[in-house]
């Protein structure tokens, strides 16, 4: 049903469109065509962009007078690549800029990584967290380069939880205290009990969020949490759902062990994130809800997150140790999986990100990566209904009026997905909504 | 059946003090002369069919008889020459304070202002034909008292006061960076001066509702889905969850 609503709308704009007059074409010839759903390549395709969507994809010449030809020189086309997990402000911040820094501090860097993550070949993303609104505006206008944007806004915490990142001394406080600065700055907030749930919610809605995140079980990155505490009562998550609901969304919610997510499941939440410690019975759930298992391939490898703090380190050991077991179980389950990186608090780790796309080989085809984080990975977003904010077209596909949003790729990541992971070398061109951001291929 | 008939209600009580304060307005012709409306056809509310020829009373405030050739003794006659005489007509969805006044005025005006501007519009109101509004929404409350005392001319008003709404709904006219709203931030000035209040949670939605009651509302307005003048709140959207509304509806039964 939300599906049919986002697309009653999409019709709407596109006839909105078709109206505006001489449309900007770009042909790009002779490539192989991933089209984000088929594991094999269409050969020896054209592909024409008129403004900001794809209107024809072809194996016979395309005739298009006056568009700006390119030649794909026998390369891949790909549909930009989509991280269903990522923190636009906190990915790029140290974990200090909560301490020493402000909320400029933590927008700038947000938007200097946000130009970044989009010449990573990331050409949309749903935001897991964090004060991504004014970031998202801009980048939509074209004020700023970046990704297409799902803001989830503030994570929503209970007191002493996954994102209750305010000093020991914090508490226990008082009914008249100010917000914390940076509940107050929409970057985080807490709510306990139902009233106040349902208020926060709306208040994350009334902001402009796509969907909610909660921090609905033990976390790594916080200090008062260990790893098996469950978050929010029963209860209060049906009041997080139904609010959501109201607005014709769902709620997505941090979540590692197996009490907190079949509570959670229970209570109507659909999009399991991380979920790194859940066995087969708690997978066998999602299954049967049709929810989602948001998986990110944390591993204690190179590439493992550093934690000053050691209670967070002991930690992130004890969720790595989950993450090969229960990604392997959920694939072999045919479980809902969608694919994020969520990168915190470490911009030089940020730069990573696509690298984190080719670690998914420890489970997965080059070719099942691919279709994970192109086309499977928007049908994630999708359950954002009428708040979806991109609603001309689908993401995460090469076809007719679909947006735009493609990689010409040198080699073929089908076959080696290790070529995804260089995007700085082997993503020749990045076009996002039909404008070119990066073009290296004269 | 929780809900009582008014008429019921006020047999069984005979309290005429209670009376007054439900009744929307005053008797505020009492004694005057009698009116007698000599001559008209008659659509009585419920008919269908004219009553050809007949001649009204009026006492009091009040139709006391419907007949062909009443007595004139003492009463001021109106000759109705054959015009048709009906009932006052009733506007079951009515904003004195928003008809006429655009809504950056009723948001960036001193209240004084738009209390006035409303007493014209109702004044108007009254002068086409309605008789009697129900007012969906804000602080009409003045206008209901300065009409019962006869001060300012208008309709008979049912006000239901401030509207109850949740945040980011269609009663929620704060701006952008209003949330997320601190302690004792939630009420801007528009909730203050009796407006538009916010309800979050079924414990906050029956105090308001209570408050809203308490100010002198017969019956109350909620906010339950998006609205077209209100900036946060598309018009899919749901508002308040199945148990804050069923609270205010029991507030209101109560």
């Amino acid at each position: 049903m939300d599906t049919i609503k986002k697309r009653i709308v999409a019709t709407a704009l596109s006839v909105a469109f078709a109206c505006g007059g001489a449309s900007a074409q770009t042909l790009i010839t002779n490539v192989h065509v991933f089209d984000g759903v088929n594991e094999t390549r269409i050969e020896n395709a054209n592909v024409l962009i008129e403004d900001n969507l794809i209107s024809a994809v072809s194996t016979d010449p395309i005739e298009s007078e006056g568009a700006t030809v390119i030649d794909g020189g026998g390369r891949t086309l790909i549909p930009g690549m989509i991280d269903v997990h990522w923190h636009t402000t906190y990915c790029c911040a140290a974990q200090t800029t909560v301490i020493t820094g402000d909320i400029s501090e933590l927008a700038i860097r947000g938007a200097l990584g946000a130009e970044e993550t989009l010449l990573r070949g990331f050409t949309t993303i749903r935001d897991a967290g964090g004060n991504t609104f004014s970031i998202k505006k801009m980048i939509d206008k074209g004020d700023l380069v970046g990704p297409r944007i799902l803001p989830s806004g503030p994570p929503i915490t209970q007191a002493g939880g996954h994102t209750d990142y305010r000093p020991y001394q914090a508490v226990p406080s008082n009914p008249g205290d100010s917000l914390w600065y940076w509940y107050a700055n929409a970057v985080m907030l807490q709510a306990d009990g139902v009233p106040e749930v349902i208020l926060r919610t709306r208040e994350v809605m009334r902001m402009g969020a796509s969907q909610i995140k909660i921090s609905a079980g033990g976390g790594v990155s916080s200090l008062y949490d260990p790893l098996d505490v469950r978050q929010y009562t029963r209860a209060e998550l049906e009041a997080f759902v139904e609010v959501a609901d109201t607005y014709n969304t769902y709620v997505l919610a941090h979540i590692f062990t197996d009490a907190a997510a079949q509570i959670a499941l229970e209570a109507g939440v659909k999009s399991i994130e991380h979920g790194n410690l859940l066995s087969e019975e708690t997978l066998r759930m999602i299954k049967e809800k049709d929810a989602w298992l948001s998986v990110q391939p944390i591993l204690n490898d190179e590439d493992a997150i550093q934690f000053s703090d050691p209670v967070s380190t002991a930690k992130f050991l004890q969720v790595t140790d989950g993450t090969v077991r229960t990604i392997r179980m959920a694939k072999d389950m045919g479980v809902n999986l969608a694919f994020g990186t969520d990168m915190l608090f470490d911009p030089v780790l940020s730069r990573q990100q696509a690298a984190f796309v080719a670690k998914m080989k420890m489970w997965f085809t080059p070719a099942e990566i691919m279709v994970l984080v192109t086309s499977n990975n928007a049908k994630l977003l999708d359950l954002a209904g009428p708040r979806h904010p991109y609603q001309q077209g689908p993401l995460g596909v090469i076809a007719p009026g679909a947006y735009a949003d493609l990689i010409l790729v040198d080699g073929n990541p089908l076959e080696d997905i290790d070529i995804v992971a260089d995007p700085e070398a082997n993503f020749d061109l990045i076009m996002k909504d039909g404008k070119i951001y990066k073009n290296t291929l004269d | 059946m929780a809900y009582i008939n008014r008429r019921s209600f006020l047999a069984g009580t005979a309290a005429g003090a209670l009376s007054s304060l439900l009744l929307p307005a005053g008797a505020y012709a009492q004694g005057a002369t009698p009116i007698l409306i000599r001559g008209s056809n008659i659509f009585d509310g419920s008919s269908a069919e004219l009553m050809a020829g007949m001649d009204v009373l009026i006492e009091d405030g009040l139709v006391t008889r419907i007949g062909a050739n009443l007595s004139t003794d003492g009463a001021q006659v109106i000759d109705a020459d054959g015009r048709t005489l009906m009932p006052g007509l009733i506007d079951m969805h009515w904003h004195a304070l928003m008809a006429t006044s655009t809504i950056e005025t009723v948001l960036n005006s001193d209240p004084s202002y738009i209390t006035l501007v409303a007493a014209e519009t109702n004044r108007d109101a009254l002068m086409r034909g309605f008789t009697t509004v129900r007012d969906v929404g804000g602080n009409v409350f003045p206008l209901v008292r300065a009409t019962r005392e006869g001060r300012i001319i208008g309709p008979r008003i049912y006000p239901s006061g401030p509207y109850v709404g949740q945040t980011g709904g269609h009663g929620d006219f704060r701006p952008p960076v209003a949330v997320p709203a601190g302690p004792g931030e939630k009420f801007d000035f528009f909730a203050r001066i009796g407006m538009s209040l916010l309800a979050d949670g079924v414990p906050e939605v029956m105090q308001r509702s209570r408050e809203i009651l308490r100010m002198g509302s017969t019956q109350i307005k909620a906010m339950a889905g998006g609205g077209v003048s209100s900036n946060n709140d598309p018009l899919d959207v749901v508002q308040f969850t199945f148990e804050e509304m069923k609270a205010i509806v029991d507030v209101a039964a109560n």
